[in-house]
C-alpha cells in the first residue's frame, strides 16, 4: 500500500474523463438519427390543412397524452389557463423557455433524434434554421386566415401570434422632436443620443437595423451602420433595459417596443415615434409558432394553433397581458398600433434577414463589435 | 498482549524496526524513549490506528494484526487515552462516556449504571451534566478515562497521561492511576518520556530508541544495572565517562581515564583488559569527601558552580577533565573554585562495552 | 472487576461496504461533473450539435483565434478579473481582519453585513448601481451637478473602473468568508512577539499576519478570479453600455446565435477551461498550504484582540461604508423605486409619487407565488443534495486515507472551471446522447436538480472544508476505540461539530439555487415556473419599478432562510475552548479503503 502521488490524480482523471467521453460517443454513435425527416407515417399527417374545427378536436381526441408546447414564460400564464378552459380534454405540458434558447434547446435535440416537441414558439428569424433541418410542418388551419397579411408565411411553416412593433420612444423631458426616419440615425444630431440592444442578440435593434439592407443596398448599408456605430451609440442587452434607460433619461431615444409603451404607468414622460411613415412604415417582427415535422400529438397540435389565433382565444390573452394581436380582436384599440400606421411586409422588406440572420449578425459583429 | 516484529516505513524513514516485546495479563508496561524513540507509533499500532508493515499483534489471545490482515481499531475492544484527552467539545459528560456502551446497543437502565459506575470509579460523578469546555484538564482526563474503561477492554492504552499536568497534580494522578488500574485489574500500557514516571507506575519498562527496543526489564534492574550505554546514559541522567579496561577481576573492572585516574565499577558484560570502556555514574550516587563514608572510588574535582534549586544545591565539579552534576544538601557550603574529592561505591559504578550503545 | 464484562461490539455492515458505496457515489459524481464537460470540448471539435458526427475540424477555433474582437475581449476580461479579484481580495480580507482581530466597536452586528451583500442577487445590486453611478443620471452625478454645482460627471459605473469596483465589491464576501478562520487562528503570542521586537501595528500586520494567512489568500484569490470571470450580469448590464466586452458576455452572444452558435459557445467555453483549469489546479495546492498553516496555531493557543484606539474607529467607518455601499444602498434603491410608476431622474429628484401599484400588481399575480414555491422547493432540494454529497466528498478528501481523495476534491472542485451556462449545455446534450436515459430523464425536474447540484458543489465544498479541516484527528480517533464505526463517527462526532459551517454553506446555497438561471435554462421541465423568469416577465412587461417590488417580495423568502439557518446553525452553541489545530503530521482516520 503506497501513498497515491500527486502526479497520478490528473493522469487518473484524463484516462476517466478519456473513458467517458469513449462511452459517450460510442453510446450516440449507436443510437440517435441526426434527421428529423420522418420515416413513420405521422409525416404524412402532420403536413395538412385543416378545414374545421370539428375536424380537428375529432383527430385530437384520438391523440393520446399532453401537448408540449416550449414559449416564453411571459405567454404561459394565460396561455395554458386559456387552452385547457377552451378544452377541458386536453392538457399541455407547458415549457417555459425564452425564444432564443428554445432554439438551441430544439436544434440540440432534433440533432439527437430525441424530439418530442409539439408546437415550438420562437423569433421569426429562427425560423429558418429549422426549415433547414427539415424539422417544421406545413400546416394550415381555419384561423390563418384571419392573420394580418404583412406577417402570414405563405409556406404555412409559421404561424405568428403576437407583434411586436419595433418603434422609438423618446424622453419628452428632454427631447420633442424624435427621428423621422431610421437613416437619421448615423446623423451628426443624433450623436450619443440613441439606445438601442446589441444588434447581433436579433432583437429590436438587429431588426430595425436590418430593414435598411435591402433599401440601401449592401455596401452602402454597411458604411450607414459603421456611421451608427461610430456615433457614440449605447448598447444594452435588451429593449427593456433600454427603454429603462430613456425612461431614466440617460438617453433621449430607444428603439424598443410598442409594448414597452402602452405598458408603462401613466404620467410617464416618454413618447411614441412611428418612423418611416412617409416610407416604407416601421418594423413589426412577430413571435411564432411551428409545429414540429414530428410532432407526436399533430391534431391537437393543429387545434391548439388555431386557438392560438382565435380572437376569443389566445389573442384574447395576448390583448389582456397589453400586447398586440396577430388578428382582428374586438376591443383591441388600446394595445394595437394607431390606426392606419404603417407597416412593413415581414417577408418583402425583411425577406433576407429573417431567412439569412446569421449574415446580418456576422456584418453586426464587425462593426459593433 | 504480545507483538511480534513489528516494523514500520514512513518512505525511506524505518520508524519501527522489528519490536517485540510480550505483556502479561493484568500487568503495567511502560514504553520509555525520547521523540523519535518509535514509542508513539507502537501505541498507535496496538489501537489499531496505525497499520503495521510487517509484524504481528496479539491482545488478549486475538490476533490483531498479522500480514495481510488487521483488525480495525473500532473492532479491537482497546481503551485509549489521548494525550490531549480528544473530549467531544459537543457531548455532556454523560454523553461522551456512554457513547462506547451506545454503540454497543446497550440498554438504557444498563448505560446508566455502568456510566455512573465509572463516573464514580474517576470521582466525576457530581459532573456527568456538564460540557467539556466547564472542566479543568485533570478533571478532562478523568472523563477520557472513564470513556477508555467503561466498555471494559482487554487491554488499556495511555499516551503521556502526566505529561500535561504539573508536579503536584502528577503525583496525585499517578497515585490514582496506579490505584485504578489495580482494581480494574486491567492489562495497561503506558507511553513516556518521562523515566521517573515510568519507574513508579510499571511493573516493566520497555526503553525504546529510533524505532528499536533497547532494552526490556524491571524498573530497578534497568535503573541499577543498565545494560547499555544508552540506557545507563538516559535512565538516571548518569554522567558518562569513557576510558580503557586495566583491570578485571570476576564483574569487578578497573577503568582507566584519559587523564590517568582510575574508577573501578561492575559491569554486566565480558570485558577483557584493554577493551574500550564506558563508565556510568548517577548524579544521587556522588558524594563529596567529608560528606558520607570512603568507598574506594576518589576522584579529585574542582568546584565550577553552584545553583540552589530549593529541596537541594546542584554543584557542578569539573573532573577527570569533564563536568559532573552533583546534587548535594540544600545547607551545602562549598563554592566555586574549592577543590573537592568525589566519592562513589564501585557497587554503584556501571561498566558496559563502549560497543554496546 | 470491570464495569462491563467486555460488552461485544454488535455486527456492522461498515467495513466491506461502505467504502464500496463510497467509491461508486464518488464515480458517480465524477462522471455527472466530467461528461457535460467532456461533451462541450467534443462538440468544440464539430460544427454540428450531434455528438460523434460531422467530422472533426479545428474550424471553430481559426475562427475565434483569428477574430481580432476575441483578443480585444480577453484583455478586457483580464483587467475587468484582475482588478475585480483584487478590489474584492481587498475589502474582503481588510473586514475580515476588522472584524476578527481588532476591537471594532459592535463587531458581532457587523459580521453579518458581509452576508447579506451575498442575499441581493446581482439582478438587484447591478441595476441600483446604474441608479447610482450612472453616468448621466446616477444619483451621485446629480447630486454633484445639482448641489455642489460641480459639472460633469464624477463617476460613471459604465467604465472598466466602474466594472471592476462593482465586481469588488459584490465577490468581496467570497473573499471574506475564506479569510475569516485563518484570521481567528492566529495566536496572540505571535503578534506580541512581534510588537515586544518593537515594531508597530502596520509592520506586524505586513510582517507576521500576511504570511501566516498567505495560503488562504491565494485561494481566496484564485477563487475570485474565477467567479469573477464567470459571472455574466455585471458584463451584461454594466459592460455592454459602457461598450466593454468580456469573455461570458461573447459566449452568451454565441449561445444565442441559431446557427452554429453552439459549437462557436463550446470553442469558447474551451478555451475558457484551459485557463480555469489551470486555476484551479493553483487553487487545489493553495488549499492544501493552507491546510499546513493551521497546524501553526499550536495546542491551546489563544486568539485576542487588538486595542486599537484610533483605528477601530476607522475599521468601523470602513465596514459600514462598504456595508452601506455593498448592500444597504441598492436595497434602499429597490425599496425605493418599488414604490414609484416609473424611475426618470431627468428633473431633479426621481422619488415622488409615491403609488403601492406595483405591489398590487406582484400580489395579484399567481405566477408570483407559484414561482416563489417552485424556486423554493427547487432551492430546498439542491441545498438538501449538495450539503450531502459536499459533506461526503470532504470527508473523504479530508478525513481519509483513501487512495480517492484527491479525486474527491478535485471532483467537488472542477465544476467551478466551468461557466453555469456551459455546464447546463453539456448536460443537456449529454442527456440527450443517451437514448435510454433521455427516455427517461430528459425535461424532468430531477436534472434541474442535478445541474444545480454539480454546479454548486464546489462553493459548497470551500465553506465546509475549512471547518472540517479543524476538527481534530484525535476526536475522530476517540470515536473509533469506543468502538464507533466509522459512519457512526462521522455522524455523531464530525457533523455536529462543524454544524455551523454546514448550515452557513446551506444558507448560501439556498439562496443561490433560489435565483439561479443560467444553470438550468435549457433544462427547465414542464409546467414549472421559477422566479428569474417570473422577474423577467415582470422586467419586460412591467419595467424597473415594478420589477424592484417583485425583487422586494421574491427576497423575503432567502432572507427567512438565511436568518433561520444561523439561528439553527448556532442553537445550543456553547463557548467552546479555542479550535485546536490538527496535529501537523496529518495523520488519517483511516477507512479501510486500501483494499477496495
Amino acid at each position: 500500500m503506497s501513498v497515491t502521488r500527486s502526479t497520478r490524480t490528473p493522469l487518473r482523471r484524463v484516462a476517466a474523463g478519456l473513458l467517458a467521453l469513449g462511452v459517450v460517443v460510442a453510446l450516440s454513435a449507436c443510437g440517435s438519427g441526426g434527421d428529423a425527416d420522418g420515416d413513420s407515417g405521422a409525416a404524412a399527417d402532420v403536413n395538412k390543412t385543416w378545414t374545421s374545427v370539428d375536424e380537428m378536436v375529432a383527430a385530437a381526441k384520438k391523440e393520446s397524452g399532453p401537448l408540449n408546447v416550449y414559449i416564453a414564460p411571459e405567454y404561459a400564464p394565460f396561455v395554458q389557463p386559456g387552452f385547457e378552459k377552451a378544452y377541458p380534454w386536453a392538457k399541455l405540458n407547458v415549457t417555459q423557455l425564452e425564444p432564443v434558447p428554445s432554439v438551441a434547446k430544439w436544434s440540440a435535440e432534433l440533432s439527437s433524434g430525441f424530439s418530442q416537441a409539439d408546437v415550438v414558439f420562437m423569433h421569426s428569424t429562427g425560423v429558418q434554421t429549422f426549415k433547414d433541418l427539415k424539422a417544421l410542418a406545413q400546416v394550415t388551419v381555419p384561423n390563418d386566415a384571419n392573420v394580418e397579411p404583412a406577417l402570414q408565411d405563405k409556406d404555412h411553416y409559421s404561424h405568428p401570434v403576437t407583434e411586436l412593433g419595433e418603434v422609438m420612444l423618446y424622453n419628452t423631458k428632454l427631447i420633442s422632436t424624435p427621428p423621422k426616419t431610421v437613416a437619421e440615425l448615423a446623423d451628426p444630431e443624433w450623436k450619443g443620443k440613441v439606445i438601442m440592444d446589441s444588434p447581433q442578440l436579433g432583437g429590436a435593434g438587429g431588426f430595425v437595423l436590418a430593414s435598411e439592407r435591402s433599401a440601401m443596398g449592401d455596401a452602402a448599408w454597411q458604411t450607414w451602420l459603421q456611421k451608427v456605430a461610430d456615433n457614440d451609440l449605447y448598447v444594452t442587452d435588451t429593449s427593456s433595459a433600454s427603454y429603462a434607460a430613456v425612461v431614466r433619461g440617460d438617453r433621449p431615444v430607444c428603439i424598443c417596443n410598442y409594448g414597452d409603451y402602452i405598458s408603462q404607468a401613466p404620467g410617464t414622460p416618454v413618447g411614441v415615434d412611428f418612423y418611416g411613415q412617409d416610407d416604407r412604415g416601421i418594423v413589426v417582427e412577430p413571435i411564432v409558432g411551428t409545429i414540429s415535422k414530428t410532432a407526436p400529438h399533430p391534431a391537437l397540435a393543429a387545434l391548439f394553433m388555431n386557438w392560438m389565433l382565435a380572437a376569443d382565444g389566445g389573442q384574447q390573452g395576448f390583448v389582456d397581458s397589453g400586447r398586440v394581436p396577430t388578428v382582428p380582436v374586438p376591443g383591441a384599440d388600446k394595445v394595437s398600433l394607431p390606426e392606419g400606421t404603417k407597416v412593413m411586409n415581414l417577408y418583402e422588406d425583411l425577406g433576407d434577414y429573417i431567412s439569412d440572420p446569421d449574415s446580418a449578425n456576422t456584418v453586426f459583429k464587425k462593426i459593433f463589435k | 498482549m504480545r507483538v511480534t516484529g513489528l516494523t514500520k516505513d514512513y518512505g525511506t524513514n524505518r520508524v519501527l524496526d522489528d519490536v517485540t516485546f510480550e505483556v502479561p495479563e493484568g500487568s503495567v508496561c511502560t514504553l520509555l524513549g525520547s521523540s523519535g524513540s518509535g514509542k508513539t507509533t507502537t501505541l498507535r499500532m496496538l489501537a489499531g490506528l496505525e497499520r503495521p508493515d510487517a509484524g504481528e499483534i496479539e491482545i488478549g489471545g486475538r490476533t490483531m494484526a498479522t500480514r495481510g490482515a488487521l483488525v480495525p481499531a473500532e473492532n479491537r475492544g482497546v481503551g485509549l487515552v489521548f494525550q490531549a484527552y480528544a473530549l467531544w467539545p459537543h457531548m455532556r459528560i454523560f454523553d461522551q462516556i456512554a457513547y462506547p456502551l451506545r454503540v454497543r446497543r446497550l440498554k438504557r437502565a444498563a448505560i446508566e449504571t455502568a456510566v455512573t459506575e465509572a463516573a464514580r470509579m474517576v470521582g466525576l460523578e457530581e459532573l456527568l451534566r456538564r460540557y467539556p469546555s466547564e472542566l479543568s484538564g485533570g478533571q478532562q482526563q478523568r472523563v477520557a478515562l472513564a470513556r477508555a474503561l467503561v466498555f471494559g477492554p482487554r487491554l488499556l492504552l495511555l499516551d503521556e497521561p502526566l505529561s500535561n499536568l504539573d508536579a503536584a497534580l502528577r503525583r496525585q494522578t499517578r497515585l490514582e492511576l496506579e490505584q485504578l488500574q489495580k482494581r480494574v485489574k486491567v492489562t495497561t500500557i503506558y507511553v513516556t518520556h518521562d523515566q521517573e514516571e515510568a519507574m513508579a507506575v510499571s511493573d516493566r519498562v520497555v526503553v525504546m530508541s529510533k524505532g528499536r527496543v533497547v532494552t526490556i526489564d524491571t524498573p530497578r534492574a534497568i535503573y541499577d544495572r543498565p545494560t547499555t550505554v544508552f540506557v545507563a546514559s538516559f535512565v538516571g541522567a548518569s554522567n558518562i565517562l569513557h576510558g580503557t579496561v586495566g583491570n578485571v577481576v570476576g564483574d569487578r573492572v578497573e577503568v582507566v581515564l584519559p587523564d590517568g585516574a582510575s574508577i573501578r565499577g561492575v559491569t554486566p558484560h565480558q570485558l577483557r583488559v584493554g577493551d574500550p570502556a564506558v563508565v556510568a555514574i548517577k548524579p544521587i550516587d556522588i558524594a563529596l569527601r567529608g560528606d558520607g563514608p570512603d568507598h574506594g572510588n576518589a576522584v579529585p574535582a574542582e568546584v565550577l558552580s553552584s545553583t540552589y534549586i530549593g529541596s537541594q544545591i546542584e554543584l557542578v565539579l569539573r573532573a577527570a577533565g569533564r563536568d559532573f552534576r552533583v546534587p548535594v544538601e540544600r545547607w551545602d557550603t562549598h563554592a566555586v573554585g574549592d577543590r573537592v574529592e568525589l566519592l562513589v561505591d564501585p557497587a554503584r559504578v556501571s561498566v558496559l562495552h563502549s560497543e554496546m550503545e | 472487576m470491570s464495569i462491563t464484562p467486555n460488552a461485544a461490539i454488535p455486527r456492522r455492515m461498515s467495513n466491506r461496504a461502505l467504502p464500496i458505496l463510497v467509491s461508486l457515489f464518488i464515480a458517480v459524481v465524477a462522471a455527472a461533473v466530467a461528461v457535460p464537460v467532456a461533451i462541450v470540448v467534443i462538440l468544440s471539435f464539430q460544427t454540428v450539435t450531434t455528438i460523434g458526427r460531422g467530422g472533426f475540424t479545428l474550424e471553430n477555433f481559426t475562427t475565434l483565434l483569428g477574430d481580432p474582437s476575441t483578443w480585444e475581449t480577453l484583455r478586457n476580461t483580464v483587467v475587468f478579473t484582475a482588478g475585480g479579484a483584487a478590489l474584492a481580495l481587498f475589502l474582503g480580507s481588510l473586514t475580515a481582519w476588522a472584524l476578527t482581530s481588532v476591537n471594532v466597536p459592535l463587531r458581532n452586528f457587523l459580521s453579518v453585513l458581509p452576508v447579506c451583500v451575498l442575499i441581493l442577487p446581482p439582478l438587484v445590486k447591478d441595476p441600483a448601481w446604474i441608479i447610482l453611478f450612472g453616468k448621466d443620471t446616477g444619483l451621485v452625478n446629480l447630486f454633484a451637478h445639482d448641489v455642489l454645482g460641480m459639472s460633469g460627471s464624477v463617476v460613471n459605473v459604465f467604465s472598466l473602473l466602474g466594472m471592476i469596483t462593482v465586481a469588488g465589491f459584490f465577490s468581496a464576501p467570497t473573499a471574506y468568508t475564506i479569510l475569516l478562520s485563518p484570521l481567528r487562528g492566529v495566536d496572540r503570542s505571535l503578534l506580541e512577539a512581534s510588537r515586544m521586537s518593537g515594531a508597530k501595528l502596520g509592520r506586524t500586520l505586513f510582517s507576521v499576519v500576511l504570511p501566516l494567512v498567505r495560503p488562504a489568500l491565494l485561494s481566496a484569490v484564485t477563487l475570485l478570479v474565477i467567479l469573477i470571470a464567470s459571472g455574466f450580469e455585471t458584463p451584461v448590464i454594466i459592460g455592454l453600455p459602457g461598450g466593454i466586452k468580456t469573455f461570458i458576455a461573447e459566449i452568451f452572444e454565441s449561445v444565442s446565435s441559431p446557427v452554429n452558435g453552439l459549437n462557436y459557445a463550446a470553442a469558447q467555453a474551451t478555451v475558457y477551461l484551459l485557463i480555469t483549469t489551470v486555476l484551479v489546479i493553483v487553487y487545489l495546492r493553495a488549499t492544501r498550504n493552507e491546510r499546513r498553516f493551521v497546524a501553526v496555531g499550536g495546542r491551546g493557543h489563544t486568539h485576542a484582540l487588538i486595542e486599537a484606539p484610533v483605528l477601530r474607529w476607522v475599521l468601523f467607518v470602513f465596514v459600514v461604508l462598504y456595508a452601506i455601499l455593498g448592500f444597504l444602498a441598492p436595497l434602499g434603491v429597490t425599496i425605493l423605486t418599488s414604490f414609484l410608476p416609473y424611475y426618470s431622474a431627468v428633473n431633479g429628484n426621481p422619488f415622488h409619487d409615491f403609488t403601492l401599484a406595483n405591489y398590487a400588481a406582484v400580489f395579484t399575480t399567481p405566477q408570483v407565488r407559484s414561482g416563489i414555491i417552485t424556486s423554493g422547493t427547487l432551492a430546498l432540494g439542491v441545498t438538501i443534495g449538495v450539503i450531502f454529497c459536499t459533506t461526503v466528498l470532504a470527508v473523504v478528501a479530508l478525513k481519509t486515507r483513501s487512495r480517492f481523495r484527491r479525486i474527491a476534491e478535485l471532483v467537488a472542485m472542477a465544476p467551478i472551471a466551468t461557466p453555469a451556462l456551459v455546464y447546463s449545455v453539456g448536460l443537456l446534450l449529454t442527456v440527450l446522447a443517451i437514448p435510454g436515459l433521455a427516455k427517461a430523464i430528459y425535461g424532468s425536474i430531477g436534472v434541474m436538480y442535478v445541474a444545480e447540484i454539480i454546479v454548486f458543489l464546489p462553493i459548497a465544498m470551500r465553506l465546509i472544508a475549512s471547518s472540517v479541516i479543524q476538527v481534530q484527528e484525535e476526536l475522530l480517533e476517540a470515536s473509533r476505540m469506543s468502538g464507533a464505526s466509522v459512519l457512526r463517527s462521522v455522524v455523531f462526532v464530525l457533523i455536529p461539530i462543524i454544524r455551523p459551517a454546514l448550515f452557513y454553506a446551506a444558507a448560501v446555497i439556498f439562496i443561490e439555487a433560489y435565483r439561479q438561471l443560467a444553470a438550468i435554462v435549457l433544462l427547465v421541465a414542464s409546467n414549472v415556473s421559477i422566479v428569474p423568469y417570473v422577474s423577467y416577465t415582470f422586467w419586460v412587461s412591467g419595467g424597473y419599478p415594478m420589477l424592484s417590488a417583485l425583487n422586494i417580495v421574491t427576497l423575503v423568502l432567502p432572507l427567512a432562510v438565511a436568518f433561520l439557518a444561523f439561528g439553527l446553525g448556532n442553537l445550543g452553541r456553547r463557548a467552546r475552548p479555542a479550535r485546536k489545530a490538527a496535529g501537523a503530521a496529518g495523520r488519517g482516520f483511516e477507512l479501510s479503503m486500501e483494499r477496495i
